[in-house]
């Protein structure tokens, strides 16, 4: 399988506290990783640092996406590259409608100038497969949104961009169970052999619908364990307890 | 009786409106007595003689006049607490004929100092109560000041305040303003120190010819300093309120955050309030807010007690005592509470 | 949005504005203030006498008062080297084709006749001190709407315009006001009879060439009861060595359920002081909406004021100021609340950058006679660094219980949040910033007409450019 994603021995701070203190982590086309964890375990801390978020610093290690070293390049850079995240807390824009913030976004990572009335019909496919009310394209993104409808607003705009990779990070958090199915089929349709999926999390119920091939158990800054499906039901019976030990 | 300005507006605006100062004069005889207790710890209380010099030279939008005439008349009070020290100080000003005092805080590193500053009077003796307040605030050093006016209605009160608040220093005023005939009361607080910290809020009630005119800069100077100012009062009669509240983010105070709020509540067609509340930025990276608003009674809330069976006038008492009474709860002394409240409850 | 950004930021820039044109006047008043001056200008002008006493008046009332305390520092301007009076050497025309042509080619850089023939109902363009060219459509014109120049209102309409002259701006109310009083010139006069929508907007150009010169339009807006308006009024100027003035003052007066929607973009060039007074008096149930824009000018003083006169009116201000280099833009608004069941919303953003300074001052004053009357002031500030200087300077006096008031004010700058979370996907940091910058003004820009928003979106990216490191 083609590698998209290797991290080598990746150590990353914030205000000078190191959280992730040597992440080794390899992720091919066509899979699906889960990041499981507890809170203040590093996890979106990965997420962050694979994103290029500058308030988390790397200290040492390299992030290499899609056969270049990335770990040194702007934000926008890497989501050109063919990165995306699904933010934890989606920010309010005023003044930016959702058409089109996501048009902006695609003409500027396609480099192609998109064309107003097919991205329109692309657009309002997206949402209705997402039950997205399409009057929101018209809306300012996520001004006044419900929490499940910002990320209903993220994983729309994974749609659409289509990147490489997609990195959820707690996209399922605070959702009710309705949510969690539409948000979970939508990353299904996402899914297929050339990209690849992150999913970072500490509930179970957004896996029940997606087929992880691989879980890492994240325990204060390290990699703990990997292993397949099985262990999300492992830690389910377990705790995240058991694993403290291996940290 | 000469002509004095009070309350100076840092950036006056449009002349016509007559608001960027207050034209006063100094109510009563010339000549002031001393009614004043303090009650403190004696190592950390001393006569403050006449003439001694200001903290700082500014007091930007003070009377200078009325000022300097306490630096050079007015006996006073000095208040030194030591290092890491903890500190209560009583102070109570019973106003029969006039006052002119001056306090002088200066709070050393750590230390910790409540104060209880409590305005009466008696008497229908038409007069001027008249202080200033320096508090200096060394670094990491708290201090609680709670202020409850009870004057009597012919008693002009003028107050001035200034802080100097040096690194990481905490200050938190609470004022309860209910006495006096005008209320001139002028705060400048410096925050010098970074992460310095202060809290300032004002409950008010006026009511008849009563006259509330509050000035307050919060300067922010030092990196990460935080500000938040409070007015919120009722007006009812011929009452009116002046409020002029500047927060000015110094260049160079970095993540510094302020907030000001001014509520008012009019409950007779004949009062007057004036809102005046400054935002002044040269710095980019700070966060700044202000809200004003002033209106009646909201007419659900009244509808709510009425539905519950009491009389629109009770229903309104309700209302404005349950504004005030939040910040009457954090003076702490019982006794001074509850005149607070009676003065409330007369008031309405 | 973006799409057309790169199309239009390619062929637009300041220097449209900025290209000057030599152009030959037939009269140019000596620089200064004089009683001889302004005799001249009334002689010029072809005047009724009540004028001439009027700026004589005027010019006593300038000369006796002083510059206020409150206003930005304007000792740069230099009232001996102003020129009050610059007359092109062209009467008025009311065909484009006649207009000369190196006054017409400003014009149409400016992209003005392009506006008439897609957009708008009417015309007029002026030129320094005179309107050079007037236009309307016929079938207004059939209704009774008159659209001219105030020269020509003043001779054909001679009392409306005295029935109304400076009756809202007296010369007695400031010193600019005074001035103007003294040496007007130019300008539009609008009247549009009761009960006739005037759906289309009309449009009047200001253009300043001269170097060294003042601009004193007049613009006199009449809409009677039930009526309704739309008037743009745009201003442009090249930039000299020296200092220019512009002491415009516009009066309107909105009837009885009547409606005036008055948009300005101004773009003043960056010697120029803007002095300008606005002013509105509206009568029971009617509306005046104010939609301003400020970018140009050195520094500007710009306060349009809502008189609510009749019960039952409303006023709406929505403004955008944006503060660059070397620029001081005190701007703002006030509303008086004068009757009962008044309303008036204020809406206003300002972004400074660059050691610019923008400056919000307002007024909301709710009178004893106000009852039941309901007011909202938002201001937000936006400070792109920490060399500008952004200052918030409103004053609300409520004089009545029985009101709803609220006030509201922001100041920031742009999260480092928000720019990251643009930047996941893909936009670059300087777009991310100006696509922050057009979200913030986004509110104020729909409100403008069409081919406005585009300039203003122009203007700002003109402004950003090159000033993200």
């Amino acid at each position: 399988m083609a590698e998209l994603l290797q991290i080598k021995d990746l150590k990353v701070s914030v205000e000078d506290k190191q959280i992730l203190k040597g992440i080794d982590l390899t992720i091919n086309k066509g899979e699906i990783h889960v990041v499981m964890g507890t809170n203040g375990a590093g996890k979106s801390t990965l997420a962050n640092a694979i994103m290029g978020n500058s308030t988390y610093t790397v200290d040492s290690g390299s992030i290499i996406f899609d056969g270049k070293d990335i770990t040194e390049d702007a934000v926008n850079d890497r989501a050109k590259a063919g990165i995306f995240m699904s933010f934890q807390h989606p920010i309010s824009i005023p003044g930016i409608t959702v058409e089109n913030f996501i048009r902006t976004a695609k003409s500027t990572i396609t480099g192609e100038n998109v064309r107003a009335l097919s991205f329109k019909k692309e657009l309002k496919e997206k949402m209705d497969e997402l039950s997205f009310d399409t009057s929101y394209a018209q809306r300012y993104v996520n001004e006044g949104f419900s929490g499940g409808e910002r990320k209903k607003n993220e994983i729309l705009q994974m749609s659409i961009l289509n990147p490489k990779l997609a990195i959820l990070d707690e996209t399922d958090s605070g959702l009710d169970v309705d949510a969690v199915r539409i948000v979970s089929e939508g990353v299904q349709r996402f899914h297929n052999e050339e990209n690849a999926v992150l999913i970072i999390t500490h509930h179970n119920q957004i896996l029940q619908k997606l087929n992880p091939d691989y879980v890492h158990v994240l325990i204060n800054g390290k990699i703990v364990k990997t292993g397949d499906a099985s262990l999300v039901r492992e830690i389910e019976e377990k705790g995240y307890d058991a694993y403290k030990a291996l940290a | 009786m000469s002509e004095l300005l009070f309350n100076e507006l840092p950036r006056p605006t449009f002349r016509w409106l007559r608001v960027n100062h207050t034209v006063g004069s100094l109510a009563g005889e010339d000549t002031a007595v001393q009614s004043i207790a303090v009650e403190a710890n004696e190592n950390i209380l001393s006569p403050l003689p006449v003439g001694t010099a200001l903290l700082e030279g500014k007091y930007e939008g003070a009377n200078k006049e009325a000022v300097q005439g306490l630096v050079e008349k007015a006996e006073g009070y000095a208040i030194n607490v030591p290092a890491n020290a903890k500190e209560v100080v009583g102070i109570r000003i019973d106003a029969t004929a006039r006052v002119a005092n001056r306090f002088q805080f200066i709070v050393g590193e750590g230390a910790e100092l409540e104060v209880q500053f409590f305005v009466t009077g008696s008497g229908d003796a038409v007069t001027n109560v008249s202080y200033l307040n320096e508090y200096d605030v060394k670094a990491t050093g708290k201090i609680v000041v709670k202020k409850v006016n009870l004057l009597p209605e012919h008693v002009q009160h003028i107050e001035h305040r200034y802080t100097k608040l040096e690194d990481n220093a905490d200050v938190e005023y609470i004022n309860i303003e209910i006495g006096g005939s005008e209320n001139i009361l002028n705060y400048y607080h410096d925050l010098v120190g970074k992460e310095s910290h202060i809290i300032h809020d004002i409950a008010y009630l006026g009511n008849k010819e009563q006259k509330f005119d509050i000035s307050m800069i919060m300067s922010h100077g030092g990196k990460k300093s935080v500000s938040d100012i409070h007015n919120l009062g009722a007006l009812s009669g011929n009452a009116k309120k002046s409020f002029r509240g500047t927060l000015d983010f110094l260049h160079g105070a970095t993540a510094s955050e302020g907030a000001e709020e001014d509520t008012c509540l009019l409950l007779d067609p004949t009062v007057k309030s004036i809102s005046l509340p400054l935002l002044l930025c040269k710095e980019d990276n700070v966060v700044g807010n202000h809200a004003a608003s002033a209106g009646q009674i909201d007419h659900n809330k009244l509808f709510y007690l009425m539905s519950r069976g009491f009389s629109e006038v009770e229903a309104k008492h309700i209302i404005v005592e349950s504004m005030i009474r939040p910040i009457i709860d954090r003076i702490g002394d019982e006794t001074i509470e509850e005149a607070a409240l009676a003065a409330v409850r007369n008031k309405i | 949005m973006e799409e057309r950004k790169k199309t239009q930021v390619a062929d637009m820039d300041r220097g449209v504005y900025d290209i000057k044109n030599d152009f030959e006047y037939s009269y140019i008043a000596d620089a200064g203030l004089t009683e001889d001056i302004i005799r001249e200008i009334w002689s010029n002008k072809n005047e009724p006498e009540w004028m001439l006493e009027f700026r004589l008046k005027s010019l006593e009332i300038y000369n006796r008062m002083g510059i206020p305390n409150w206003i930005p520092d304007i000792s740069g301007l230099d009232m001996a080297n102003i020129h009050t009076y610059v007359k092109p050497k062209v009467d008025m025309k009311e065909n484009w084709d006649e207009v000369p042509e190196e006054i017409k080619s400003t014009f149409d850089r400016l992209g003005i006749p392009e506006a008439e023939k897609t957009s708008l109902a009417g015309v007029g363009a002026q030129y320094d001190s005179e309107v050079v060219y007037h236009s309307i459509q016929e079938d207004l014109v059939k209704q009774g709407v008159i659209y001219t120049d105030i020269e020509t209102a003043l001779h054909e309409h001679e009392e409306i315009v005295k029935k109304y002259w400076m009756t809202l701006i007296p010369p007695t109310d400031h010193k600019w006001a005074a001035l103007h009083g003294a040496v007007w010139s130019g300008g539009s006069f609008v009247y549009v009879p009761a009960g006739v929508q005037v759906d289309i907007p009309l449009q009047s150009y200001f253009r300043l060439n001269a170097p060294g010169a003042g601009q004193f339009e007049h613009t006199m807006i009449i809409v009677e009861e039930g009526a309704k308006l739309h008037f743009i009024e745009g201003c442009s100027a090249p930039k000299y060595d020296v200092s220019n003035l512009h002491a415009g003052a516009v009066e309107l007066f909105v009837k009885d359920n009547a409606t005036l929607r008055y948009s300005t973009i101004e773009n003043w060039s960056k010697n120029m002081y803007n002095l300008n007074t606005k002013r509105c008096v509206v009568g029971k149930g009617g509306t005046i909406e104010w939609v301003s824009g400020s970018f140009g000018s050195k520094v500007s003083c710009l306060y349009p004021m809502s008189i609510l006169n009749g019960e039952g009116a409303h006023a709406e201000f929505t403004g955008v100021t944006f503060a660059g280099e070397g620029q001081f833009l005190d701007t703002g608004c006030k509303v008086v609340h004068n009757a009962p069941y008044t309303t008036s919303n204020v809406n206003s953003k300002s972004i400074s950058k660059s050691g610019g300074a923008a400056i919000y001052r307002g007024l909301l004053k709710i009178g004893p006679k106000a009852e039941h009357s309901k007011a909202t002031v938002s201001c937000e500030s936006l400070m792109l660094d920490a060399e500008s200087q952004s200052d918030t300077i409103p004053a609300i006096i409520v004089e009545n219980d029985n009101v709803d008031l609220g006030h509201e004010a922001k100041i920031g700058r742009i999260s480092d949040e928000a720019i990251f979370y643009l930047m996941t996907r893909g936009i670059s940091e300087e777009e991310a910033r100006a696509m922050l910058v057009r979200g913030f003004v986004e509110p104020i820009s729909k409100e403008l007409p069409l081919e406005y928003a585009v300039e203003m979106n122009n203007l700002i990216n003109l402004e950003l450019e090159g000033s993200i490191g």
